[in-house]
């Protein structure tokens, strides 16, 4: 079908929904009559790109003939993981983003080409494809964080936030330059391939491979927010508007790990065979175990002394980055770190959209959660609310019966079996999440045991809100009960890719062409 | 051609410099302008004559051109005065207020960070080591036209590989989905800079139609 081009529908249907919301909002008169269409038509644009990644469950990984992109499992379960956390923003701002004073339209249209930007960065096969999808989601979500114009804080964010992406972009693009000058190849199955006999025969040259991916890490550590790249982090988070705050933190998370580990499996593979830092790339897994602790330590450390909830789950963003990047660290020298960390993901875009989303629901009139107190007594005024926000609070911290545990305790025993070094990160780990804990419960302590005031609740009579909310806490407990599925899913996909990236296919050599003549 | 390589790679050089070591904005932005032209000339003794004329167009041309617009629409007399930031609200912001002290005067060109400039000087050294060790094949023209790197198929001989029909030949036969989804990057980019400048007029002109109904 379609010529084999229908790799790219799942893209297609978020941009031909982002299409169809401009023009609506462009020929229609009374903005108020179309806000369900609009709605309807993004939602139906993503559920059609979630349904068309049907053919890559439990099938081949499927390549067009110009290599660019790479379409398997693996990119499959990100995908998915991306497509529900955009859902669940649009669903929780159905009516938060017109009471803040932004269109529906444009915030849909900007979170759609944000999340055409996220699957393409998950096919990513090529250096080119890599940086360009990287540079559509950055973009895109500049504009989000700055979309509320009512706020000078959401200004300063996005300002802040495109200033230091600017900055990571520059440390991509300059690393990429050095890959492509050593390898003399964009494709990154045959970077693999010249650098492993590079590796293997060292001439001298290979100082520039190691800068140039010195410098692409470093670039993925600010887009993935990891101490010391952080410092955009508070403040972009805190100044964009609560749903997009939810969607940077999950979806951004999701595609730059995707694209972390199919660099580290397919482009770096060294030269022992085993795909990860570690032999040749020992220092880049040194590197990361850095990033890793000073997330884990500083993101948390920080985390507990904020009273402002969004700046607080910023910090504690940062401390996931770090579990994360733990888990990137140590899968040189275990089995399964990659499927941990894709399991990982799922269950952080359950739960992180999901408290975010709370956030939006507990607010009141026009004004966004601030402090902690602001939510003192909710679990008296919505019994169910509050069992949901300790439902969250409880998975982020890593209690048992949720994702957030299972999901830590996938990545820890994989760190622990790797060993030496990675052991004692695991060990770290497990001490930062349990101080962590406290600044998630102080949140469950307010929400129950101080006296509710009387302001009025934003999401009583919200449909969209309590949806996507039922749907983040049934998967938040779903995933804490019954992980098996997901796990095995993303172990699959993962198996997949590492396939993929060791049988070495040599391309057909094109005919050339009548156009240029030979000399 | 190899005197008008190296003298292009020298003007680049120094304008490089030029544009980071100033403090007045203007002037940075003209030595950047320089190295511009520079860097056009080295592409031009490269045989890339069409990459050579897109930079003067669209580099020296074009996004040159809109920051000086945007430095002449911001008051550039500010900067020399702004100041350390400083801490409020646990933000750094800069200090709006902060005046240079009577007398002292403010130096012409800023020098880095030791610390910086000697990472810098670190790095270029290692890259400098490591493109002397590089094999022999991309030291020299010639093995590009057989089949290395880039022109690995053998179809764009060195003398046509910077002019338009072998850019062209690149972008729409290697890398086509490249090149649409540089068309959606654009779309995002212009459509992201409308909305965030929409809403100010949208806020300064709303009241306006209602003051219209009332004359008519």
């Amino acid at each position: 079908m379609f010529w084999g081009y229908d790799i790219f529908l799942p893209v297609v249907w978020l941009l031909l929904a982002a299409g169809i919301i401009l023009l609506i909002d462009l020929f229609s008169d009374e903005p108020d009559k179309v806000q369900m269409p609009l709605f309807f038509t993004a939602i139906g644009g993503a559920l059609l790109s979630f349904v068309s990644l049907n053919p890559y469950w439990n099938a081949p990984p499927v390549q067009p003939h110009f290599n660019a992109v790479q379409v398997d499992q693996f990119s499959a379960y990100l995908m998915a993981a991306i497509l529900v956390g955009t859902a669940i923003s649009m669903f929780a701002s159905l009516s938060y983003v017109r009471r803040i004073g932004v269109s529906l339209a444009d915030f849909l249209i900007t979170l759609l080409l944000a999340a055409s930007g996220m699957l393409l960065l998950t096919v990513s096969n090529d250096l080119i494809m890599l940086f360009l999808s990287i540079e559509l989601l950055s973009f895109s979500v500049y504009v989000l964080t700055g979309l509320n114009s009512r706020s000078s804080r959401s200004a300063e964010g996005a300002m802040k936030y495109f200033i230091m992406g600017g900055l990571a972009t520059g440390f991509m693009v300059m690393g990429m330059g050095a890959i492509y000058a050593v390898t003399g190849e964009v494709g990154l199955r045959e970077i693999g391939r010249r650098l492993f006999a590079l590796f293997a025969q060292p001439d001298g040259s290979e100082i520039m491979a190691v800068l140039g991916m010195g410098a692409v890490l470093i670039s993925f550590a600010f887009k993935v927010g990891a101490v010391p790249f952080h410092s955009w982090v508070p403040d972009a988070y805190e100044g964009a508007p609560t749903t997009v705050t939810g969607f940077m933190a999950v979806a951004v998370k999701a595609a730059a790990f995707g694209a972390l580990i199919r660099l580290a499996i397919v482009a770096f593979p060294d030269n022992a065979g085993v795909q990860g830092f570690t032999g040749d790339f020992g220092w880049a897994s040194w590197a990361l175990w850095a990033l890793s602790a000073m997330s884990m330590v500083l993101g948390n450390w920080f985390a507990i002394s904020q009273r402002n909830v969004k700046r607080m789950l910023a910090y504690s963003s940062i401390a996931h980055s770090g579990y994360l990047l733990m888990g990137i660290a140590s899968a040189g020298a275990s089995t399964e770190a990659y499927a941990a960390i894709l399991f990982y993901l799922l269950a952080y875009t359950l739960m992180t959209s999901g408290a975010f989303a709370m956030l939006v629901y507990a607010s009141s009139g026009g004004k966004d959660i601030e402090s902690v107190d602001d939510l003192r007594g909710l679990a008296w005024k919505k019994p169910a609310v509050g069992i949901g926000m300790a439902i969250f609070m409880f998975s982020l911290a890593g209690i048992p019966l949720t994702g957030g545990f299972m999901g830590k305790y996938f990545l820890f025993s994989q760190a622990i079996d790797a060993g030496g070094r990675f052991m004692w990160l695991a060990i770290l780990g497990i001490c930062t999440s349990i101080v962590g804990s406290f600044y998630y419960l102080r949140v469950v302590a307010v929400t129950y045991f101080r006296e509710p005031d009387d302001r009025p609740i934003h999401g009583r009579d919200d449909w969209g809100i309590k949806f996507a909310l039922s749907l983040t806490v049934l998967g938040t407990v779903y995933l804490g009960i019954s992980p098996t599925w997901a796990y095995n899913a993303a172990r699959e996909g993962v198996a997949q890719l590492q396939q993929s990236a060791v049988v070495v296919v040599e391309a057909p050599r094109k005919a050339p062409p009548a156009l240029v003549e030979k000399p | 051609m190899e005197v008008l390589f190296v003298f292009c790679a020298i003007v680049a050089l120094i304008g490089g410099v030029l544009c980071v070591v100033q403090r007045n904005a203007i002037y940075s932005l003209l030595s950047l302008l320089v190295s511009f032209a520079g860097t056009a000339g080295v592409f031009f003794c490269l045989d890339a004559s069409f990459v050579a004329v897109s930079q003067i167009l669209i580099y020296a041309g074009a996004i040159a051109v809109l920051f000086l617009f945007v430095l002449m629409f911001t008051d550039t007399r500010t900067v020399l005065g702004m100041g350390t930031p400083r801490v409020v609200d646990s933000r750094a912001v800069f200090n709006p207020d902060a005046k240079p002290e009577a007398g002292t005067r403010v130096k012409r060109f800023v020098l880095p960070n030791p610390l910086a400039a000697l990472i810098s000087l670190g790095v270029l050294a290692a890259m400098l080591f490591a493109i002397f060790k590089l094999p022999e094949r991309f030291g020299k023209f010639g093995p590009l036209v057989e089949g290395e790197g880039l022109a690995r198929d053998g179809i764009v001989p060195m003398v046509q590989f910077g002019s338009a029909s072998g850019i062209t030949l690149v972008t729409f036969q290697d890398f086509p989905l490249a090149f649409e989804v540089v068309s959606i990057l654009i779309f995002a980019a212009v459509l992201g800079a409308v909305l965030l400048a929409k809403r100010h007029t949208a806020q300064a002109t709303e009241p306006e139609p209602a003051v219209a109904t009332e004359d008519e």
